[in-house]
This record gives structure tokens, sequence and C-alpha cells, in this order.
């Protein structure tokens, strides 16, 4: 099994997560734009490391282990059922990046285009990425990375004319409600914490480390980027569905007429590389539930297949995006996975140990 | 996987075809770029006027290359369906710089226009908007879409770069005070030629009023910067002079008054060049001078911004100088829940003018004493 740096892995997440924070789903995206986020976004990222101190302490000091691989040395049934239900995660995980992008392109870049096609080739390329496997996806994202910290910078620093600190208010103006309501759904799709619980095994260096730095930097990013859009946009970004895009698209400079098109191309790679390391994640998953060569083999595009599937199911029929959403957004399935799950293996283990302590002293 | 690496390879190749690129590409000559676009409305249905970039046409008096296109219909949406069937073309928006709206158009309401504008994927939402006098379709036939950005971008430069585009129609229409002024396009008196002095006020996203061209510049002196533009004023003593400007701040703070009554502080400091004095003194720039075209500016701007906040504020109840979101800021708990009290808020306000005003150079030479 080829092994990545920390460094290397961090900058994966970093760059799945802003694609989530690019496409904040319809409905909820005003939050982004709104000084509510000023608040919202740190109390998110001490949310997010309360939720990972269970894991922390189940893997605390064992090297070279996930949360599966923790779940199956407690005991075979209690390994399978974290599998199945992280299978189950990866797949719907991969499916919501699929219907984002394939969202954000129909409704907002290409009306005219057919979702389906773009969601089946966008999955494909994905899939294709990942059978190149994790290392070269880590590889990838050290240029992703750069050209999106350029195209960021380039696309605030032709904005810096509209910069007003006007739209700046209190960010407690609208009550608690909208910062809590923005702490809850950020902390709900900042689903690659459970990337971090799965690939563990897989990272060489510091974690604990690399995790404070990931968190820190990250929502200073999307602070950043809150705060830039705020000052610059903020009354046109605010009407906009997709804020960030509205964003690029005012941005001029140079010869860049469009800027949003630079913006679409770089948020491509970030979706490719955040369907292909869910895609990777499922494959993970269920050659630890069934670990046959067929599986091996299969996996891959099995994923890929149910994927896609899934997201043409989300993006044709609406009640069923509603109420998957709704309860994806609601914090709570994330909770389980990242929290919970640890939690209760973390006091199975304590019980276990407990037990095994007991035999050793009659 | 290696087994599986190649078809899915040849798999997503082959499916590369069904791509726009392949599938339903678009030639050129099928294909009418925008330039302008000119909204009115005509029987209660839109009429749109599209002026194209078409290398073989000659339609303008001007002689550029382009062609015009007309489409009506009860929705926008018909009406550049319409326009795209008379002319065989699909209408393409990514090149347009300026939306003309009708007077009769804009009396009624914007908004549909710019939802529908606002919505469109290839527009950019810096496009220039303007109000014609009277109809938009004349102006967008006999003027060239790029004289016609060239003017637009030009009254905003002049306007501190505040205003006149899509994103700012936009982000104004979405306050409860939703006040907007746009540039005003006006025939000359023979009517072969336009010209932007004044603006048009919109409140509510309906055209009110139009707007003075005083009250016009003025907005400008209250919203942005006006660095790089000339101002001429009368000195106290008789004569005129004008002031390049290279630098000017506005401030607006509310603050409520013991009685409840609210009132607006604003402050401009500005920095400005003395360019040019009539008649010409004899004894040279001198510091009497300096002062009495200080005192001239000052009085000038004063006078500038109360003309504006007189006929915008009091007169039109319309919020230009974003008073709501300048309460939202700084006196939250005043902040009115609806568009009405907003208007009355406004006309029940006071406004303190400070201007602040510095000479920085003289920018011109005294005459030497040797010549």
């Amino acid at each position: 099994m080829s092994r990545i740096t920390v460094s290397q892995f961090f900058v994966m997440l970093f760059l799945c997560r802003v694609f989530t924070f690019f496409t904040a789903v319809p409905g909820v995206s005003e939050q982004i734009s709104s000084s509510g986020a000023l608040v919202f976004l740190p109390l998110c990222a001490a949310l997010c490391a309360l939720a990972m101190l269970p894991a922390f302490f189940l893997l605390r000091g064992k090297t070279k282990r996930g949360i599966l691989e923790a779940a199956y040395s407690l005991s075979p049934l209690a390994g399978k059922v974290c599998a199945l239900l992280f299978l189950f995660c990866s797949l719907f995980l991969a499916a919501d990046s699929l219907t984002q992008f394939g969202l954000f392109l129909t409704s907002a870049v290409y009306p005219e285009q057919s979702g389906a096609m773009i969601v089946v080739l966008f999955c494909l390329t994905a899939a294709v990425l990942a059978m190149f496997g994790l290392e070269s996806t880590a590889r990838m994202s050290g240029f992703v990375l750069f050209f999106l910290l350029l195209s960021l910078a380039l696309i605030f620093l032709s904005l810096s004319k509209e910069m007003s600190l006007l739209p700046l208010v209190s960010p407690l103006l609208e009550g608690t409600t909208p910062i809590v309501r923005g702490t809850v759904v950020t902390f709900a799709q900042t689903s690659e914490l459970l990337l971090l619980l799965l690939f563990l095994p897989r990272l060489r260096g510091r974690v604990k480390k690399g995790f404070a730095l990931w968190l820190v930097g990250l929502f200073l990013c999307l602070l950043a980027v809150t705060l830039g859009t705020l000052v610059s946009v903020g009354g046109y970004a605010q009407a906009d569905l997709y804020p960030l895009y509205a964003t690029a698209k005012s941005a001029r400079l140079f010869s860049f007429q469009r800027m949003d098109a630079l913006h679409i191309v770089i948020w491509s790679l970030l979706g490719l590389i955040k369907t292909a390391l869910w895609l990777l994640l499922a494959r993970h998953c269920a050659l630890m539930l069934f670990p046959h060569r067929a599986i091996s083999r299969m996996a891959l595009p099995g994923a890929a297949a149910v994927s896609i599937v899934c997201s043409l199911l989300l993006l044709r029929i609406f009640p069923l995006f509603r109420a998957v959403y709704t309860v994806y957004l609601s914090g709570a399935p994330l909770f389980i996975v990242v929290c919970l799950v640890p939690l209760l293996l973390l006091l199975f283990s304590k019980k276990q140990q407990k037990n095994e302590n007991g035999e050793a002293v009659k | 996987m290696r087994l599986l690496k190649r078809p899915l390879l040849l798999l997503l190749g082959l499916s590369l075809l069904f791509l726009c690129g392949c599938m339903k590409a678009q030639r050129l000559r099928e294909r009418a770029v925008v330039q302008s676009v000119g909204v009115d409305m005509v029987d209660g249905r839109y009429l749109l006027t599209l002026v194209y970039f078409s290398p073989n046409a000659q339609a303008l008096p001007t002689g550029a290359e382009t062609a015009v296109a007309s489409g009506s219909g009860a929705t926008l949406s018909q009406a550049v369906d319409n326009a795209s069937q008379s002319t065989g073309r699909q209408m393409f928006f990514g090149s347009t710089r300026v939306i003309l709206l009708g007077e009769a158009f804009a009396v009624q309401g914007i908004a549909p226009a710019i939802n529908y504008f606002n919505a469109n994927s290839q527009l950019h939402p810096a496009t220039y908007l303007l109000v014609c006098e009277q109809s938009a379709a004349p102006a967008a036939k006999h003027v060239d879409p790029e004289t016609l950005a060239a003017l637009a971008a030009a009254t905003r430069a002049r306007q501190g770069g505040v205003g006149g585009r899509l994103m700012d129609a936009v982000a104004d229409l979405e306050t409860p005070a939703a006040a907007l002024c746009l540039p005003l396009l006006q025939k000359n008196a023979q009517g072969d030629e336009y010209s932007l002095k004044a603006g048009a006020l919109l409140r509510g996203g309906k055209l009110t009023a139009p707007l003075s061209e005083r009250s016009f510049t003025a907005l400008g002196w209250l919203l942005g910067d006006m660095a790089g533009t000339t101002l001429t004023a009368p000195m106290p003593s008789g004569g005129l002079c004008t002031f390049s400007v290279q630098q000017s701040r506005p401030k607006i703070t509310p603050r409520e008054q013991e009685n409840g009554r609210l009132v607006f502080d604003v402050a401009i400091n500005a920095t400005a060049a003395l360019n040019e004095v009539l008649p010409r003194p004899e004894a040279g720039i001198t510091d009497a001078l300096l002062k009495e075209a200080q005192s001239a500016l000052k009085s000038e701007l004063l006078d500038l911004t109360g003309v504006a906040l007189q006929e915008t504020a009091y007169e039109n109840a319309a919020d230009l100088c974003h008073f709501y979101a300048l309460l939202k800021k700084h006196l939250p708990t005043k902040l009115p829940q609806n568009k009405e009290e907003m208007q009355k808020l406004l006309q029940n306000s006071a406004f303190e003018i400070k201007i602040n005003v510095q000479i920085s150079r003289t920018g011109l030479e005294t005459p030497s004493k040797t010549r």
C-alpha cells in the first residue's frame, strides 16, 4: 500500500474543503457572504477539533492504524459494521461531489448543457485519477494548490478597487440563529474529517501537527475569502446563488476579461481530487469488507457507477435531493461517523481493556 | 486494475465527443455577438433592439461593422427568441457592453430586465446600464456600442467610480431602500446626437424623476473618490477657477440626536490643484488668491452636496448614498423595517455637511519677475 506524507495529504484535504466552500449548497449559500461567517467559521473550526477528540483518544499511540483498523482489532463484527457504514458514506460523498459539480455547471455556467453528461464524464475522469492511486493524486494536488492560491490572489487583486468596508456589519445583527445554523452547516460540509480518520494508516509524518495546521490554515483561508467577497462585491454576491462564483465573475484583470473561466478550471480540478479521494476510500472500505481479488479489481469502477447513479437520482428527483440534503446539512450524519462511532469504539476498547486487566489479575 | 484502465480511458476519450464542442457546436456565422441591447416597453410588450457584430454589415450611420435585430414579446426571453428567429442567429451576450433602458420601460420598473440579464451566464456583470430619454431603440440603432460604452465608462469615472453597472443595480435593488441612479442618455435639440449629462433616479426599480446634472455630479463626491476629475467654481470676487481633483474622501456617519432625530454627518476631505483662473490675475498666484480659490471650492462642494441631498433624500426620499447600509453598520437599532419607513426616515433626518479642502499645488506658474 503506497503511503504519502502528512503535508501532501492535508493539501488534498484543504483542496477538498475549498471545493465544498465554492459550491455552498443553494439555500444556505447566503451565509457564506454575510458578516456572520466571520464568527461561525472560527466556531466551526473549534467544533471540528472537538468532534475529533474521541478519535484522537482512540488512535493515540497507535501508528499505522485508522478507525477501520481499530474497529477490526476490537471485533471483526464492529469492523465490518464500520466498513459498511463508511462505504456508504464514501459513496454518498462521491455522489455529493458529482451532484454539486453538475448543479453548479448547469445552473450557473452552462444552463443549456445536460447535467447527466457532465456527471458521467466528470466521474469517469475522477475514476481514472483514482486508478493512478493516492500518491499520484497527492502529487497533482500540489500544483492545483499553487494555481488555486494564484487565482484567488488575482481575483481579489482585480477587485481591490471595489473594496469598501460598508458591508461589514456586526455579525450578531440578525441574532444568534444564523450563527448557529452557519456553524452546523459548515461543520456538516467538512466531511474531510472522515477522510482523515480512514486514510491515517497511509500517512507518513506528524499527523497531529498537520491536522492543527490544516484546520487553522483552512479556516483562515475561508475567512479571508469570505471577507474579500464581503468587502468587494458583498451586495452583488449576496444576491447570487453562488457568491464566490459571482465574485470571480465580477473580476477583470489585464487581458483576463472573464476571471470566472480560470475559476471554473481550478474548481473542476478541486472537484476531481475530491471525487477521486472518495472513490479511493470507497474501494478501501469495500476491500475491508470483502478482501477478494475480484473485489479489488471491480471496486473502483463499481464505486464510480454507484456514485453516478446516486448523483443522477439526486439531480433528477428534487424531493429526494431536498430530503437527503436536509439530513446531510443537519450535521448529524458527520457527527455520527466522526465523533459518535469513535466514541463508541473508545468505550468498547476501554471495557475490553478492563476485562483483560481483570482476567490478568485473576 | 490494469485491464480496466485501458477500456476506461477509451470510454472517457470517446465520451468527449458528446461535449458541447463537438455535439452542440455553434458556428460563428450562426451566432449574433450582441454588443448593445435596447429595452423598451411598447403596448405592454417588451421590445428588444439588439446591435450585433456583423463584419459585412454597415447598418449604423457611424460605419461600425454592426447590424441590428429587433424582437418583441410578452417576456424578455420571448423577445430574444423572436429576435433570434428574425435573424436566423443565436444571440450571444458574452460581448455585450451596454444595456439601454427606454424611459417608458424604466417607469414601469427595470427589475425584469435586471433579473433576466443577471441570470444570463454569458453577460458580464460589469455591463453598463443607461436610461434613454423616450425610447432606447433609436439610440441603440444610431450610436455605436463602443461609443456608448466609452460614454458610460467616462460618466462612471466622473462619478467617483460608483454605480452604473449591472452588478451595482442588482446590489442596489436587493436593499429595502432599493434606490439607484443611472446615467441618462439625452438627445440634443436637433435630434441627431446623444449625450450623457444628467442622471435618472430610480426608486424601487422604477424611474421616479430625472436628476439634475449638479446632483448627479455631487453623488460622486458623496460616494466615491473623484480623483482625476475637474471642477469649476465661481470665485467670490468674480471670475472662475478650475481645479483638478487629486483625492476626495467622503465619510457619512449617522448619529441620533437627543430628541431621537437622526442626523447624518457628511464629511468630505478633498485635495485639489488649481488649474486655471479666469480672468488671469495680474499679480499672479498669490496666497490671497489661493485662499479665495480654496473658499470657492469649499462653497461649490457645499452647494453641490446640499443640492444632491435635497433632491434625492428630501424631495424624492431616495437612498442613493447607502444610508440604509450605514444605519445597519452604525445604528442598527434605528434600522427601518420596510421601504416606507426608510423613506419617512430620510425625509425626517438632518444632514450636517463638513467640507475640508486643501489646495496641494497651484498648477499655475507665477509669471517670472525677470521676464
